[in-house]
C-alpha cells in the first residue's frame, strides 16, 4: 500500500506538469476541444473590458447577456444626454455578472443599473460565458472561485490556459480586436450592432420555463451588491420574437419570480418577427429603435427620481 | 452514480481506503461492499434498492431451499425443482413487469385493439441494470440446482455477490461459481493487480468519454434526421455508431473489471476485440461474452444445443438470438436485430464452421494477411448493417434508413459536423484501434505490464490528456444502462 501511495503521488505530480504543458502547447494551436483558447469573438468582451477605462461615474450601467449588448444602444442614450456603459457579454448569466460587478462597479460608479434578465439565461449553466470571461478579463479571486465551483472540465482547462495566456505570454494586454467582426460592429460604450438579419422561421415546442437555483442565488447576490451601495436598479426583459415567446408555457411564473426581486419591466411591443427581429431572441435594428424609444421615458423617469432624491 | 461523474471520482478513493482498512475482518469488509454498492445504486433512485434486495433475498432463500433434501408443507413434499422454478418465475415476473409489460401490452393493442392501449399501460420506470442483476441472481439458483455450486449460508457474501457496485448496473454478468467464492474468502492487497486495475479503468474511460461520446455527437445528429443527409453520411453514422456502442459498452466493462481489481476481485472478460473477428461466429465469442455464455449455458445447451438434429439446431440458434435481442430492450428492433444475426450465424453452425476461428487473428504477426483483413472488414460491415436496426427507434425507421442510405450512397461525400469533432473522432478511433490491435492477445487491451516505466507513464499521461482535452463535456450515460 505504501508503494501505491508513493507512486500515486509521484505520478500525479508528473502528470499534472505534463498535462498543463500539453494544454498550453496544443491550446496555442487551437487543438483542445475542452477549453476556450481564443480571446476575440463577436461578443467583443475583450474590447469592452478595455473600454471601461474610458467611463467613470456613468448615469446608467447595462448588465446582461447578448440581449443586453445587442439591444441597449449606448449611442441612442448618449444622444439623449444619458451617459452609460453596456457591460453585457455573450450568454452572461448572473454568476458571471457578479464577478464583473465586483471588479468594475466601483470604477463605473453608476447612478442606476438596468439588469437584463431572460428566461433562457436563468436556466443556463453559464459555461460559455465563464470561459469567455476567463479569457478576456484579468484573473481575479472571484473568477477562480467560480471556476472550481463549476467543476466543469472546460472551465477548469480554460482557467489554466488563461493563467498561462495572461501571466506567461502577456497576451491579454496586447490583444486588440477589430471593431468590425463579420456582421458585428462594436460601438464605444459596449453596444454591438449586428447588421445582418438571419431570421429563420422555426417551430418551437411548447415548454415550461425553469430557473437554475444557482443562477437565482447569484442574481440575488448581484442585487444585494447594488443595494449595499444604494444603487437603484430595474430588471428588464427584452421581448423575444412571437414564434419563441408563444412557446413559453408559464411566462407569468417567471414574471412573478422576477417581480419578487425588485422593479421589473416586461413590455410586449407590437413587433413583427420577420421585420423587427434578427433571430428568434434578438431584436434587429428597427426593433431596437422602437424598443429604446419606448424604454427611454421610463429610464429618464428613474434618473429624475434619483436627481430629486439627491 | 455514473462512472464518468465527479461523484464517482470522490466515492471510489474513499471506498477503496475503507475497504482495505477492513481487510482483517472479512464479514465487515463484505458488509461494507454491500453498503457502498447500495449507496452507489441508490444515488440514482433509492426506491429501487428494495427491488435488488428482494431479488437477492429470493435467490438466496431458493438456494438454501433447493439444497435441503426434504422440505414438507403439510402433507406436500416440495422438490428442489419447485424452488428453482419459483425463483425463476418470480425474478422473470419482476423483470417482465418493469421492462416488457408496456411493450407487449402496446403490441397487443396494435394488433387487436387498433393501437389504443392507454388504459393498459403502466408507464413504469425501468430500474437501471435490472436485466444484469436478475440474470446474475438467477444463475446462482440454477447452478445450485445443477450441483455445480454449493449454496452459501453467508448472506452478506451473497448480497455482495449480487450487488457488487462495479458490475451492478451493466455487467459483466458474473457467475456464482467464480464470484461468490471470492467474497467468501479473504482478499489480499496486491500492488500489481491494483495498478493493472487502474490502467484498465483509464482505458475504459478513454473509450467511453473520448471515443464513444465523440462518435455520439455525429451519430445522434444523423439518426435524428436521416432524411436531411446523403447516403454517405448515413453510412458514416452507422459505422460511427458501431464504434460508439463498442467504446461505450466495452469501456464500461473495462472500468468495471479494473475497478473490481482495486478490491482484489477478478471479474470475467466481457469483450475481446470483437471487431477483429473473421466471421460472425467469432464475433459472438468476443462480444458481450458474459451474456452470450449465459444464454449458451442456461438456455441453449438445456435445449439440446448443437448435439441434436440440424433442424433443431437451427431452431435453438434462432431462439437464442431472438431472446438475446429481446433482452436488450422492449422493442421489435432488437428482436429483428437478433434475427438478423441468427441469419448470419445459421449457415456457419449448420455447416459446422462456427468454431473455425478460435485463436486470435494474425497470432504472432504484426499485420493480418489480405485474406484476414478482407474477412474482418466483411464481418465489420455485417455488424454495421445490424447496428442500424439496433439504433433505430422502430423497424419502419430502420427500413427508411437502409433505403435512403443505399439509394443516395454515391451522391456526395459525407457531411461533417465540425473540423474539431471530425479530428477528435479520427485520432481517438485510430489510437483505440492501434492499441487494441497490438494488445489483442493480452489479458486486456491496455496491458502495458511488460514495458518500461517511462513508456507506461507516457501512455497514461497521453490518455489522461486526451480525456481532459477532448472529452465531451455533456454528461452522457452509458448506452447499456437502459438494458
Amino acid at each position: 500500500m505504501k508503494r501505491l501511495l508513493k507512486n500515486t503521488i509521484l505520478f500525479t505530480l508528473v502528470a499534472v506538469v505534463a498535462y498543463l504543458m500539453l494544454l498550453c502547447l496544443l491550446g496555442d494551436l487551437g487543438w483542445v476541444r475542452t477549453a476556450r483558447t481564443e480571446m476575440k469573438n463577436r461578443g467583443f468582451l475583450n474590447t469592452r473590458i478595455k473600454d471601461i477605462a474610458n467611463y467613470h461615474n456613468v448615469d446608467v450601467l447595462f448588465l446582461g447577456s447578448s440581449h443586453c449588448y445587442r439591444t441597449f444602444d449606448t449611442r441612442f442614450y448618449r444622444s439623449h444626454g444619458i451617459s452609460c456603459f453596456n457591460l453585457g457579454s455573450s450568454n452572461q448569466t448572473p454568476i458571471q455578472t457578479y464577478i464583473l460587478l465586483k471588479q468594475y462597479l466601483d470604477s463605473l460608479n453608476p447612478k442606476f443599473v438596468v439588469f437584463e434578465v431572460h428566461p433562457d439565461i436563468m436556466k443556463n449553466d453559464g459555461i460559455e460565458c465563464a470561459v469567455d470571461l476567463l479569457m478576456n478579463v484579468p484573473m481575479n479571486c472571484e473568477a477562480t472561485r467560480m471556476t472550481w465551483k463549476t467543476g466543469n472540465i472546460k472551465v477548469i482547462n480554460t482557467w489554466f490556459y488563461a493563467l498561462y495566456n495572461q501571466y506567461i505570454c502577456n497576451r491579454l494586454q496586447h490583444c486588440k480586436e477589430d471593431s468590425v467582426m463579420d456582421d458585428a460592429l462594436y460601438v464605444p460604450g459596449g453596444y454591438v450592432e449586428i447588421r445582418r438579419k438571419e431570421f429563420v422561421r422555426k417551430n418551437y415546442s411548447r415548454h415550461n420555463l425553469t430557473i437554475r437555483p444557482e443562477q437565482m442565488e447569484a442574481l440575488k447576490k448581484c442585487l444585494n451588491l447594488l443595494k449595499e451601495r444604494d444603487i437603484p436598479y430595474m430588471l428588464v426583459e427584452v421581448q423575444d420574437a412571437e414564434q419563441l415567446r408563444s412557446a413559453f408555457k408559464n411566462h407569468e411564473w417567471f414574471e412573478r419570480k422576477m417581480k419578487a426581486l425588485g422593479p421589473y419591466r416586461y413590455k410586449v411591443l407590437p413587433l413583427v418577427d420577420t421585420v423587427h427581429f434578427c433571430n428568434s431572441n434578438h431584436l434587429f435594428i428597427p426593433g431596437i429603435e422602437l424598443f429604446n424609444n419606448d424604454f427611454l421615458p421610463d429610464l429618464e423617469k428613474e434618473l429624475s427620481n434619483i436627481e430629486q432624491d439627491i | 452514480m455514473l462512472f464518468n461523474s465527479i461523484e464517482f471520482l470522490i466515492f471510489l478513493p474513499i471506498v477503496f481506503c475503507i475497504y482495505w482498512l477492513l481487510h482483517r475482518h472479512l464479514r465487515w469488509q463484505n458488509a461494507f461492499v454491500v453498503a457502498a454498492s447500495y449507496l452507489f445504486y441508490g444515488w440514482w433512485d433509492w426506491r429501487f434498492l428494495l427491488l435488488i434486495a428482494f431479488t437477492t433475498a429470493c435467490s438466496y432463500a431458493s438456494g438454501l431451499a433447493i439444497s435441503s433434501s426434504q422440505f414438507k408443507v403439510g402433507k406436500w413434499e416440495l422438490k428442489p425443482k419447485f424452488f428453482l422454478w419459483t425463483n425463476i418465475v418470480v425474478n422473470l415476473l419482476i423483470l417482465g413487469l418493469f421492462k416488457y409489460y408496456d411493450f407487449f401490452a402496446q403490441s397487443f393493442a396494435d394488433a387487436f385493439l387498433g393501437g389504443n392501449a392507454d388504459k393498459m399501460l403502466l408507464h413504469l420506470v425501468l430500474p437501471v441494470g435490472i436485466s444484469f442483476y436478475t440474470f446474475q441472481a438467477l444463475s446462482y439458483s440454477i447452478d445450485v440446482y445443477r450441483g455445480t455450486i454449493k449454496p452459501t449460508r453467508d448472506v452478506v457474501a451473497f448480497f455482495a455477490y449480487v450487488s457488487f457496485f462495479p458490475q451492478l448496473v451493466a455487467g459483466p454478468i458474473e457467475r456464482a461459481t467464480s464470484l461468490l467464492p471470492q467474497f467468501e474468502q479473504g482478499r489480499k492487497f496486491d500492488y500489481r493487480t491494483t495498478v493493472d486495475g487502474l490502467r484498465q479503468m483509464l482505458w475504459g474511460f478513454f473509450k467511453k468519454m473520448v471515443v464513444a461520446d465523440s462518435c455520439a455527437i455525429y451519430v445522434d445528429n444523423i439518426f435524428d434526421h436521416p432524411d436531411w443527409f446523403n447516403g454517405a453520411s448515413l453510412l458514416l453514422a452507422a459505422v460511427l455508431f458501431t464504434i460508439q456502442i463498442y467504446g461505450d459498452f466495452s469501456g464500461y466493462s473495462d472500468i468495471a473489471i479494473g475497478c473490481a481489481k482495486l478490491f482484489g476481485i477478478k471479474l470475467r472478460r466481457n469483450f475481446n476485440v470483437p471487431y477483429f473477428s473473421r466471421d460472425i461466429a467469432e464475433f459472438w465469442r468476443r462480444w458481450h461474452i458474459s451474456l452470450t455464455t449465459w444464454f449458451r449455458d442456461y438456455i441453449y445447451i438445456p435445449m439440446g444445443g448443437s448435439r441434436v438434429a440440424k433442424g433443431r439446431v437451427a431452431l435453438n440458434t434462432l431462439v437464442i438470438f431472438l431472446v438475446s435481442g429481446l433482452w436488450h430492450g422492449a422493442n421489435w428492433t432488437f428482436v429483428v436485430w437478433g434475427a438478423f444475426h441468427a441469419l448470419l450465424f445459421l449457415p456457419l453452425i449448420l455447416a459446422g464452421k462456427n468454431r473455425k476461428y478460435r485463436d486470435v487473428v494474425a497470432a504472432g504477426r504484426a499485420l493480418p494477411s489480405w485474406r484476414e483483413l478482407g474477412q474482418m472488414l466483411l464481418t465489420f460491415f455485417l455488424t454495421v448493417m445490424g447496428w442500424i436496426l439496433f439504433r433505430a427507434d422502430s423497424i419502419e425507421e430502420a427500413w427508411k434508413y437502409y433505403v435512403h442510405m443505399f439509394s443516395t450512397l454515391f451522391e456526395d461525400s459525407p457531411t461533417l459536423t465540425s473540423n474539431m469533432d471530425a479530428w477528435v473522432v479520427l485520432v481517438s478511433v485510430t489510437v483505440m484501434t492501434v492499441v487494441e490491435w497490438v494488445n489483442r492477445g493480452e489479458e486486456h487491451e491496455f496491458y502495458l505490464q511488460p514495458h518500461s516505466r517511462l513508456l507506461r507513464w507516457a501512455g497514461y499521461i497521453a490518455l489522461i490528456f486526451m480525456i481532459g482535452a477532448f472529452m465531451v463535456t455533456n454528461e452522457m450515460p452509458f448506452i447499456y444502462f437502459q438494458f
